[in-house]
């Protein structure tokens, strides 16, 4: 049997080829092992045929996505995506500063045209990053920057001819973060698209309603709803091209769901519910206890990492709100405090046993 | 990578902001209201040498006689944002205040979104002033610790609320007087209308918010700007505000007085 052309183009994005070049190295670290070496023995021949498919395979993922190929490249990478994201960051409160600062000495055509003509370039300035890298660190930069400008664009003008102001931005602004995302394929970004397009449907139900849609996170439980229409789309819209996008997906739906249910807890007047606004805490309560446990069986699972670590962090936050709740008032506060970090030794005895479990079914030898 | 998605990245950078031009000219196709204002009603809050905001911005101030602290001694006549008023506005006002239910009921009525009439300087200002002066005088007459809070308000007086703009107009047609403004009503319980009133628990609205910023556009505000140096130069003032068919104000001119 021949072995595959190294050079066949692989399939996917760079999420994906990133995968395939992290496993192509960790089989070559565990092949040279002497644990390995002592069950599979490689031939010489085989050895060499290998260790040069292997080379050229990682070479060529390397040319054509730029993946990292060895542990410190990726730490790298790592540092490179902080850097560019805080970058960003920055660079987006210095345009909104610069702009601030001097605006105010400028004749009106010019204010619009600098505010209207800012996002265009810089929209410019990310497809021509784009064309020239494959790690999409500058593009990445780039499109943040000119979505803050685009999200500057609008309420200048709106203060410049004094419009009252309207939900419609937040669609503006979402279907921009929304278009960006797919065009280069980056995950904040869809991440800040989702959050803007689900404040949209948010706030325009407000406004529909005859309520000031400024006032849109006043009722939590439209967001319930948002996050669990979030969470259902990887199911079925296929991202073949951008693997990397239904994690995105469910986890800004988990966390716009399970903020919901915290703020339900904590202030359930705001609630639809006709009920004593106790009973309302109490119920978002359980709620919240029962379906961070439910979300962690999940992921578990499906193998969400992200959605694990998700619910596992709510599912904490929910029960020491409970137990907040319960004695911070009558209890000594040493007292409260011991019997949270007796909690948390229960939890992790309980995780334990999970996991050991879980490792006896996965090692059970098939009869 | 196909040219579309570029494309239409940039088309709704455009459309978003012809959208926004258009609604801007479209107010100022016509004028809904003409009124000239002054510093008491349109105040600039001088920025500090610190302040990076070169833009200058005016905030226009009104008076609710629902809000505004009345005298402890006396019942507060000028309500105008009563239950009636309310439940036509959209409120549901079908619980009785002075039940045991009311309090969790009406906290979780949400604020409306609703037209409110502001006069300037009309017969709803002097009213307001000379019951607030009758009210004050009553209550040092019993205790020396009355303090006047009606000194300095604004004479933007608001009158009446409507879910119709037109509507709204057609009871107040004086254009040079009355501006016409999209506003937040938000209700509340008056339960103990003011010490030593007796009366029941009610239900009355008030204005939580309107658009107040009005922005000054080059060369008016330079002469505001130049004021920075002295930040609480009492130094008077006159806006012209021309309110357009979208009730969206602009500056159309200003006039400073010399210094009291």
């Amino acid at each position: 049997m021949s072995p595959p052309n190294p050079n066949q183009a692989p399939q996917g994005d760079l999420a994906s080829a990133q995968q395939a070049a992290d496993r192509i190295r960790l089989l070559r670290d565990e092949l040279v092992s002497e644990e390995v070496q002592s069950v599979l023995a490689l031939t010489p021949d085989q050895q060499g045929r290998f260790e040069e498919w292997s080379r050229a395979k990682l070479a060529s993922l390397a040319q054509q996505f730029d993946v990292d190929t060895s542990a410190p490249q990726k730490l790298v990478s790592w540092g490179m995506r902080i850097a560019s994201t805080l970058g960003a960051l920055a660079l987006c409160a210095a345009v909104v500063l610069f702009f601030t600062r001097y605006w105010g000495y400028l004749d009106t055509p010019v204010q619009l045209a600098i505010v209207i003509a800012t996002p265009l370039v810089l929209l410019a300035g990310t497809e021509f990053a784009a064309r020239r890298e494959r790690t999409k660190y500058f593009t990445s930069l780039l499109a943040l920057v000119a979505l803050a400008s685009f999200i500057l664009n609008l309420p200048v003008v709106g203060d410049v001819f004094n419009i009252t102001s309207t939900e419609r931005a937040l669609l503006a602004w979402g279907a921009f973060a929304m278009v960006l995302a797919y065009r280069y394929g980056l995950r904040l970004m869809l991440a800040a698209g989702l959050i803007l397009l689900m404040s949209y449907a948010a706030a325009a139900y407000a406004a529909q309603m005859g309520y000031p849609w400024p006032n849109f996170l006043d009722r939590p439980e439209h967001f319930l709803l948002l996050g669990l229409l979030v969470f259902a789309l990887p199911s079925w819209w296929a991202h073949p091209r951008n693997t990397g996008f239904p994690p995105v997906y469910r986890l800004v739906a988990a966390l716009t769901f399970f903020i919901a249910i915290l703020s339900l807890a904590e202030w359930g007047a705001t609630s639809y519910l006709p009920w004593e606004t106790n009973n309302i805490e109490r119920f978002y309560e359980i709620v919240g206890l029962t379906l961070s446990t439910a979300a962690m069986w999940w992921g578990v699972v499906r193998h969400q990492d992200g959605i694990v670590t998700t619910a596992a962090t709510f599912f904490i936050i929910f029960l020491f709100t409970r137990l907040y709740h319960w004695w911070w008032d009558w209890m000594p506060r040493y007292l409260f405090f011991a019997v949270i970090g007796a909690v948390g030794v229960v939890l992790v005895v309980a995780f334990k046993r999970v996991r050991g479990r879980m490792i006896h079914v996965e090692h059970k030898v098939p009869a | 990578m196909s040219r579309t998605s570029l494309v239409a990245a940039a088309a709704i950078i455009v459309v978003a902001n012809t959208l926004a031009l258009t609604h801007a000219l479209r107010n100022r196709q016509g004028t809904e209201a003409q009124v000239t204002l002054t510093e008491r009603e349109l105040r600039y809050y001088s920025v500090s040498a610190g302040d990076e905001d070169s833009g200058v911005t005016l905030n226009l101030a009104w008076t609710d006689p629902n809000g505004t602290p009345w005298p402890v001694s006396a019942e507060n006549p000028m309500i105008w944002l009563d239950q009636p008023k309310l439940q036509g506005l959209g409120f549901d006002c079908s619980v009785n205040p002075s039940s045991p239910d009311s309090a969790r009921y009406y906290e979780r009525q949400r604020a409306r979104q609703v037209f409110v009439a502001l006069e300037y300087d009309g017969a709803a200002w002097r009213a307001w002033a000379e019951a607030y002066q009758r009210a004050l005088a009553d209550q040092r007459a019993k205790t020396p610790y009355a303090i006047n809070v009606g000194a300095g308000l604004s004479h933007l007086v608001a009158i009446d609320a409507d879910l119709n703009s037109t509507r709204l107009r057609v009871r107040y047609p004086n254009r040079t007087t009355v501006i016409i403004v999209p506003a937040v009503i938000r209700l509340t319980i008056d339960r103990l209308p003011n010490v030593g009133v007796k009366g029941p628990a009610r239900v009355i609205g008030r204005i939580q918010e309107l658009p107040s910023s009005i922005h000054v556009p080059r060369p008016f505000s330079d002469e505001f700007r130049r004021l920075n140096p002295r930040p609480n130069s009492d130094r008077p003032y006159r806006v012209r505000l021309n309110y357009g068919v979208s009730l969206e104000p602009r500056v159309t001119g200003v006039e400073f007085l010399n210094g009291r």
